[in-house]
């Protein structure tokens, strides 16, 4: 009976061994993904360039075939990439940057120092975000795996100017380099392995599609994937991408099957695509942001009784209910530039106090005398909504505006005349932490946004020049701070990204979609 | 008739240098400024006078216009500022691959649909005046010329497509690849383009025969007792052409105007898209080599037209 009993036991036992086993390896296979597949992704946009020095847009698919030295991490920290490690000397006027020894280029040659120092010769000369280097005076080679950059003040987040992917320095080869110089990398240069990434380029036909192949002799970091930084791992066999630019088609695609993931789903139909069993739906965890700036340069906003007064007829939860169902948008009056979510609710509270009757007060008490105040916007669906609340909340307190919309050319053209508009709508992606990057436009002469103030300058300097990380987040706060006091610009919350996705895509998060990418590079299809 | 021809011819490149003027000035003419695509939000004057100088648009109109054209003289029209500077020709020919088979298969549905229901129209129209097949063919007419490309195409893909299955929502597969799957790809967005046309055609094909068939020598051929379907088809329906010709010719060109909404809404890689997401980016070669192009089709369209009106009515000479 006994002799039973054990064997009854131990088979139980065995079976629950193995059935453990069988669970818990299936986890690791779910959490770690399987290879092969293809996905097809659409999105509203054409890819027009690969060229990382100049193109902003669709960075995540760029950054499939093209790289830069370090990437932020989830906790916004720059991470090794292509370098993997960095020191600066004491007076942080020399930076010392190591490169991944045994990465290739996909056409087979070597990546070395020659090409990054060739690749920043370019960057430097026609990048679009190049100023933000203005403080590099010179770069070297010192060996293949080592370059120096030699700065003519201290700079303290030279790793964090590397780690944004869009407008920032990609690695390409060095002969490529030299082939197009300052002008446009062409068309046949993109699709003859001059990338490292973990997809090659096989096939693009702008505007209609393109298509990525895994990498088999990638090299890249080793560590957790979070944000742009870390692993890249390319389980994909293929991944197409397919611009579908109207919403109620990229939509139908996705239902009838045709592609596997949609982004952006517009929030009307949110619901729709949740009613079918086979679509699910992923909501970002950062929006894009929705802001209205005031021209304090030229015009009725030079007063800055004015700009008060329109910061308190604001009602950022009112605006953006018209964008659609609550998990559509958030209310977050942070600056544009951070993504430290410890200021998002607090700042709500400290800086948006609406008050209608202090806004009324405080137009009769300003200069404004019954002038024309010109909005101009770029005329979309979400931003008509939002604009069309700020109009009415502004014309409540007494100020003569007329809305001006435009396509997006037009728009992005005016806002560079100050003489054109008092206030422009405008939108975009959340920027990490580069309160250092964005503020030091700021400072730039002839910048039309900038207004310049000693003390932001000061504060400013501190976060260009401390390596301690309190340190850094202080003098952040107090730059937010005085960017309010200074209420140029108007800062009414996060539109969420929606994406929709065939239920056998895996692998993809709610952060994963943060500042307007994709992150393809972990994604696997079951 | 060659004396026409060439006259035509002359008029054509005549008419070409036009569009290349219209086209260039009204770029010009229209804000937003293709060097700010290049750089970022916060960009300097100083940055944005770099890139307008490496897109050769420092230099004055008339240079810039003289440089283009010279160049579309020599059959350059040029490069694309983005899209890894590919040349336009190669662009443009690349999608018209996909814009015309839509364009020829938009024309033959409108035309197919369009005559059959004019004349079995106007036909039961003459026998009983509220003639019920009559009603509901007028019905079917008025509802395509009432109903929008856009919309009739989203209902395509909503009821057709996602409903039903029957044909893909979006997309293109070149005849290369997969001829069948092409046809199918092209098939409703041709019917989205071709039905609102056709009941503008029917239409026309109606009030024509209606009146073809009160006149005298339809009546004498009947008399003679020649077969009705020969009346209809021989003396009544040859003697619409001219007009249906004229409509069929305005149709096409309205198809091409068509196509730029059509495309966007079956995500077709044509033409029409090719143009209007370069107006967006301010493609200036681009969209002035397209509309070159488009322009130069159109004309020549008009000649055929022209040519082919002899061959329907023997009495129009070309003197």
């Amino acid at each position: 009976m006994r002799t039973k009993r054990n064997l009854i036991l131990t088979v139980f036992l065995i079976s629950a061994l193995l059935l453990g086993g069988a669970i818990t390896s299936l986890g690791v296979m779910a959490e770690e993904g399987q290879y092969g597949g293809t996905l097809t992704f659409a999105d509203q946009e054409p890819i027009v360039s690969f060229d990382l020095h100049s193109e902003m847009r669709l960075e995540e698919l760029l950054m499939l075939v093209y790289e830069g030295l370090t990437y932020y991490d989830e906790e916004f920290v720059a991470r090794p990439h292509l370098a993997t490690d960095w020191e600066a000397s004491d007076d942080l006027m020399t930076w010392t940057f190591y490169l991944r020894e045994g990465v290739e280029f996909h056409d087979g040659t070597p990546m070395t120092a020659d090409d990054v120092i060739a690749s920043f010769d370019r960057f430097m000369e026609m990048g679009s975000r190049a100023w933000e280097f203005e403080r590099v005076e010179s770069w070297e080679a010192i060996d293949d795996h080592t370059v120096r950059f030699y700065l003519n003040e201290p700079w303290a987040v030279m790793p964090e100017s590397f780690a944004l992917p869009g407008g920032g320095l990609a690695v390409y080869p060095e002969w490529l380099m030299d082939e197009v110089g300052t002008g446009e990398i062409g068309y046949d240069n993109f699709l003859a392995g001059t990338g490292t990434g973990p997809y090659t380029l096989e096939e693009w036909e702008p505007g209609e599609v393109a298509r990525f192949v895994r990498n088999e002799n990638y090299v890249g970091p080793e560590y957790e994937a979070g944000l742009h930084a870390g692993e890249r791992k390319a389980y994909l066999d293929e991944i197409i991408y397919r611009p579908i630019e109207d919403p109620a088609t990229r939509i139908s695609a996705l239902l009838a099957g045709e592609v596997d993931v949609i982004r952006p789903v517009p929030s009307d139909d949110l619901e729709r695509l949740r009613q079918d069993e086979n679509i699910e739906v992923v909501i970002s965890e950062i929006g894009e942001r929705v802001y209205f700036k005031l021209n304090p340069n030229e015009g009725v906003f030079t007063d800055p009784l004015l700009r008060k007064a329109v910061r308190a007829a604001v009602n950022p939860e009112e605006m953006l209910s018209v964008l659609g169902p609550d998990e559509a948008w958030r209310v977050n009056t942070t600056p544009r530039y951070t993504v430290f979510q410890q200021y998002w609710d607090d700042y709500t509270d400290r800086y948006f106090p609406m008050n209608v009757e202090l806004a009324e007060y405080l137009v009769e008490e300003s200069d404004y005398d019954g002038e024309e105040v010109r909005l101009v916007y770029a005329s979309d669906t979400t931003d008509d909504r939002v604009t069309i609340m700020l109009i009415e909340a502004l014309q409540d307190i007494g100020l003569n505006v007329r809305g001006i919309s435009s396509d997006h050319s037009t728009w992005f053209e005016t806002k560079f005349e100050l003489d054109q508009w008092d206030i422009s709508h405008s939108s975009g992606g959340p920027e990490v932490p580069v309160a250092y990057l964005d503020a030091s436009s700021r400072t730039r002469a002839g910048d039309p946004w900038s207004w310049r103030d000693a003390e932001f300058e000061y504060w400013f300097n501190e976060t260009q020049t401390t390596l301690d990380h309190e340190e850094y987040l202080n003098a952040v706060d107090n730059m937010f701070r005085l960017m309010y006091e200074g209420n140029s610009e108007i800062w009414i919350g996060d539109e969420m990204y929606i994406v929709g996705t065939a239920d056998h895509v895996r692998g993809l998060t709610p952060f994963d979609i943060t500042s307007k990418t994709i992150f393809l590079r972990n994604v696997w299809v079951e | 008739v060659y004396s026409y021809i060439i006259r035509r011819v002359l008029t054509g490149i005549l008419t070409f240098l036009l569009v290349g003027i219209i086209a260039f000035t009204l770029m010009r003419l229209t804000p937003g400024d293709p060097a700010h695509f290049f750089v970022s939000e916060r960009a300097t004057e100083a940055q944005i006078e770099q890139v307008r100088e490496r897109l050769g648009l420092d230099r004055t109109p008339v240079e810039q216009f003289g440089i283009w054209f010279s160049g579309v003289l020599r059959g350059d029209l040029g490069q694309s500022m983005y899209m890894g500077n590919r040349p336009v020709t190669t662009l443009f020919f690349r999608r018209a691959l996909v814009s015309i088979p839509l364009i020829l298969l938009g024309t033959f549905f409108s035309v197919i649909l369009a005559i059959p229901i004019g004349v079995i129209s106007a036909l039961k129209r003459k026998i009983k005046k509220n003639s019920i097949v009559d009603k509901v063919l007028t019905f079917f007419v008025l509802f395509g010329i009432s109903m929008p490309d856009f919309w009739f195409g989203l209902l395509l893909i909503f009821f057709i497509s996602v409903g039903l299955g029957w044909f893909p929502a979006q997309g293109y597969v070149r005849p290369t690849e997969n001829i069948i799957e092409a046809f199918r790809h092209l098939a409703l967005p041709a019917i989205a383009l071709g039905y609102p046309r056709a009941a503008l055609i029917a239409r026309m094909v109606r009030s024509r025969m209606l009146e073809v068939l009160s006149l005298d020598y339809i009546r004498t051929a009947r008399s003679k007792g020649i077969r009705e379907m020969s009346v209809i088809i021989k003396h009544a329906l040859k003697n619409t052409m001219i007009e249906v010709l004229s409509t069929i010719q305005i149709t096409i060109v309205s198809i091409i105007g068509g196509i730029v909404v059509i495309e966007t809404v079956f995500n077709l890689p044509g033409f029409g898209r090719l143009i209007v997401d370069s107006i967006g980016r301010r493609d200036y070669p681009v969209i002035q080599g397209s509309l070159l192009i488009v322009g130069m089709g159109i004309v020549i369209l008009s000649l055929l037209t022209d040519i082919l009106y002899g061959v329907f009515d023997p009495r129009i000479k070309y003197d």
